[in-house]
C-alpha cells in the first residue's frame, strides 16, 4: 500500500510539475543562479587563500653574520631563536655549504666561477634563514634579533616584507566575501519567495482535487506529499544542472588560472578533493531552502 | 444502536451566529433521514459537524459509536472513508473521465489497482453509468454527473452517506431518478441523510424527518412530511 501511494505522491508531484512548465522553468533558474553564485564564490575564495598561501610561503628572514664569527656563536643564536614560539623553521647555512649552493647555482657561468676562484679564500658567510609561523610574526622575530647581544655579530639581515601585497589579497577576497554573501543571501531569498509562489500557484491549479481528496478521507500525508516532492524535483534539476555549469566555467578558467598563478591555484584538484562535501551540502541546502519554502506554502494556503 | 448520536450540540460563529443551539438527535443505522430547513437554519453547519469539517463549541458527537467530538486531525481521513457526501455541485473532476473520477477516490486512499480495478465497475453498476466510464464530465447531464458524484462516495463502501442538497442543480425527473438511487442505496443497509429543501422530493419519501429551525431541532416525525 505505501508504495502505491508513494507512487501516487510521485505521479502527482511530476504533474504539478508539468501543469506550470514555465513556472518551473523559472523558478529552476533562479536556484541555478544561487547554486552557480556559491560556486563562483567559493572559487575567488580558494583562488584567493592559494595566493596568500603561496606568497607565505616566500616570506623568510635572512640574518648573514659577519665574517670573523665563530660558527658556535651561530648555532647558539640558531638554538636561541628557535625557542621562539613564533618560529616555525631555522636552517643554518654554514660558509662551506653557502659556497657550494652558490657554485651549483652558477655552474653553467664560467665568469663567475673563475671570479670565486681568484678570490682565494670562501667570501661566504654563515647565515641563517627563518620561517615564522604566522606572516604578522616576522616583525616580533626582528625584534627579537635587534635587541639581542646576537647583533653585535650579524652584518646584514635580509627581510623582504610581503605583508602588504598580502594584505591586499586579504582585502579584495574579504570584499570579494561580502559582496558575493550579499549576492548569494539575493538570490536565496528571491529563491524562497519563488519556490513558495510557484508552489501556492501548483495549489491553486489543484484546489478542486485537493477539496475531493478531503472529501474522500485522503490523509494530510498524500494532500500535501505532492508539493514537498515537487520542491525537492526543483532542488535536484536545479542542482544537476548547476554542476553541469560549474564544470563549464571551471573546465573554461582552470588553463587561465593554472598559466597566470604558475600552477599554484588548482581549482580542480580543489574540487576533486572537496567536491563531494561541497556539492552534498549544497544539496541538502537547497533541498532543505525548497522544502521550507514549500512547507510555508503548504501552511499558508492548504488547510487540510 | 446509533449510526449517528448527537447530544446537547452548540455551535457558534463568530459575531454571536448560534448556528447550532442544542441540538440533540440519534439516527439509527439503516436509516433513510431528510434533514430540511430554510437557509440559515444549520443543515450545513450540522453536515460539516459530521464529516469533522467543523467542531462543536458544547456536546458530543458520535459516529458508529466513534466519539468525535474533540477528533484528531490524523484521524479525520478514516472518519471520512466512512462517510461518502454528495453536494449540489457534484464536485467532479473535469479533466477526469467518470472511471477516473470514482478511482480517484480509491487511489489518493491507497488502495492497491487491482482493487481499484475491481470496485469501481461494481459501484458504476450500482448507478448504472457502465456505459458513460470513458465520458467526461463535460459530456454528461446534471443527473449523470450526480450519479457519479454518487458513485464517488460509495466507492469507500461508507457505512454513512449524506448528501447536501443533492438535487438543487436538477430538474424533477431527474431528481426523483437521484432520489431512487438513495433509496435503493438504502436498501442494502447505509445509513442515508438528506439534506434538501425540494419539499416535494421529502413528501414523497414518507420516511423520517426532521426540520431545523434557527440551529433547533423544530420537528422530528418518522414518515412525515415537510412542513414548516
Amino acid at each position: 500500500m505505501f508504495l502505491f501511494t508513494l507512487y501516487r505522491i510521485l505521479k502527482f508531484a511530476i504533474q504539478g510539475f508539468w501543469r506550470n512548465f514555465w513556472l518551473s522553468v523559472v523558478t529552476i533558474s533562479v536556484i541555478v543562479l544561487a547554486l552557480v553564485s556559491i560556486n563562483f564564490l567559493l572559487i575567488l575564495n580558494v583562488s584567493a587563500n592559494s595566493a596568500v598561501e603561496y606568497v607565505q610561503d616566500k616570506i623568510d628572514i635572512s640574518i648573514y653574520f659577519k665574517n670573523d664569527v665563530d660558527e658556535s656563536i651561530i648555532i647558539e643564536a640558531k638554538n636561541r631563536i628557535e625557542t621562539l614560539s613564533q618560529v616555525e623553521k631555522i636552517d643554518y647555512i654554514s660558509k662551506d655549504r653557502a659556497i657550494d649552493d652558490f657554485r651549483q647555482k652558477h655552474k653553467n657561468d664560467r665568469f663567475i666561477l673563475e671570479a670565486l676562484e681568484a678570490a682565494g679564500e670562501n667570501p661566504l658567510v654563515g647565515s641563517l634563514k627563518i620561517k615564522s609561523r604566522n606572516i604578522d610574526d616576522y616583525q616580533m622575530i626582528m625584534y627579537f634579533i635587534n635587541s639581542s647581544k646576537y647583533d653585535q655579530y650579524i652584518y646584514d639581515k635580509n627581510f623582504d616584507d610581503h605583508k602588504s601585497f598580502i594584505n591586499q589579497i586579504h582585502n579584495i577576497s574579504k570584499i570579494i566575501n561580502t559582496v558575493g554573501i550579499i549576492v548569494v543571501l539575493i538570490f536565496v531569498i528571491i529563491s524562497i519567495l519563488i519556490v513558495f509562489n510557484t508552489i501556492r500557484l501548483t495549489i491553486y491549479a489543484h484546489k478542486d482535487e485537493i477539496a475531493v481528496m478531503k472529501y474522500v478521507g485522503a490523509s494530510n500525508f498524500f494532500i500535501t506529499s505532492p508539493y514537498f516532492f515537487e520542491g525537492i524535483l526543483y532542488s535536484i534539476i536545479s542542482f544537476v544542472i548547476s554542476i553541469f555549469i560549474f564544470y563549464f566555467l571551471i573546465n573554461s578558467i582552470q588553463p587561465i588560472t593554472i598559466k597566470y598563478f604558475q600552477g599554484m591555484i588548482d581549482i580542480k584538484a580543489f574540487i576533486s578533493d572537496n567536491g563531494l562535501y561541497i556539492f552534498g551540502s549544497e544539496f541538502i541546502g537547497t533541498a532543505l531552502l525548497t522544502v521550507f519554502a514549500s512547507a510555508i506554502a503548504i501552511r499558508r494556503y492548504l488547510r487540510v | 444502536m446509533s449510526m449517528i448520536h448527537l447530544e446537547n450540540i452548540s455551535k457558534l460563529y463568530s459575531g454571536d451566529v448560534m448556528a447550532l443551539d442544542d441540538i440533540t438527535l440519534d439516527i439509527e443505522s439503516g436509516e433513510f433521514v431528510s434533514l430540511v430547513g430554510m437557509s440559515g437554519a444549520g443543515k450545513t453547519t450540522l453536515v460539516k459537524i459530521l464529516i469533522a469539517a467543523e467542531r462543536v463549541d458544547k456536546g458530543k458527537v458520535v459516529i458508529s459509536d466513534w466519539d468525535i467530538t474533540k477528533i484528531h486531525r490524523s484521524d479525520i481521513p478514516f472518519l471520512r472513508r466512512q462517510i461518502g457526501v454528495v453536494f449540489q455541485d457534484y464536485k467532479l473532476l473535469e479533466k477526469k473521465t467518470v472511471y477516473e473520477n470514482i478511482a480517484f477516490a480509491l487511489q489518493v486512499c491507497g488502495s492497491a489497482p487491482s482493487l481499484i480495478k475491481k470496485l469501481v465497475p461494481d459501484t458504476l453498476h450500482i448507478v448504472n453509468l457502465n456505459d458513460k466510464k470513458n465520458n467526461y464530465p463535460n459530456e454528461l447531464s446534471g443527473g449523470e454527473k450526480q450519479r457519479v458524484a454518487i458513485a464517488r462516495a460509495l466507492v469507500h463502501a461508507p457505512k454513512i452517506l449524506i448528501a447536501d442538497e443533492p438535487t438543487g442543480n436538477l430538474d424533477m425527473i431527474n431528481s426523483q431518478e437521484i432520489l431512487d438511487l438513495f433509496l435503493n442505496i438504502n436498501k442494502i443497509g447505509i445509513t442515508v441523510l438528506l439534506v434538501t429543501h425540494n419539499k416535494d422530493l421529502v413528501d414523497s419519501i414518507k420516511k423520517r424527518v426532521i426540520v431545523l429551525e434557527n440551529g433547533k431541532v423544530y420537528s422530528d416525525k418518522t414518515k412525515s412530511k415537510y412542513s414548516l
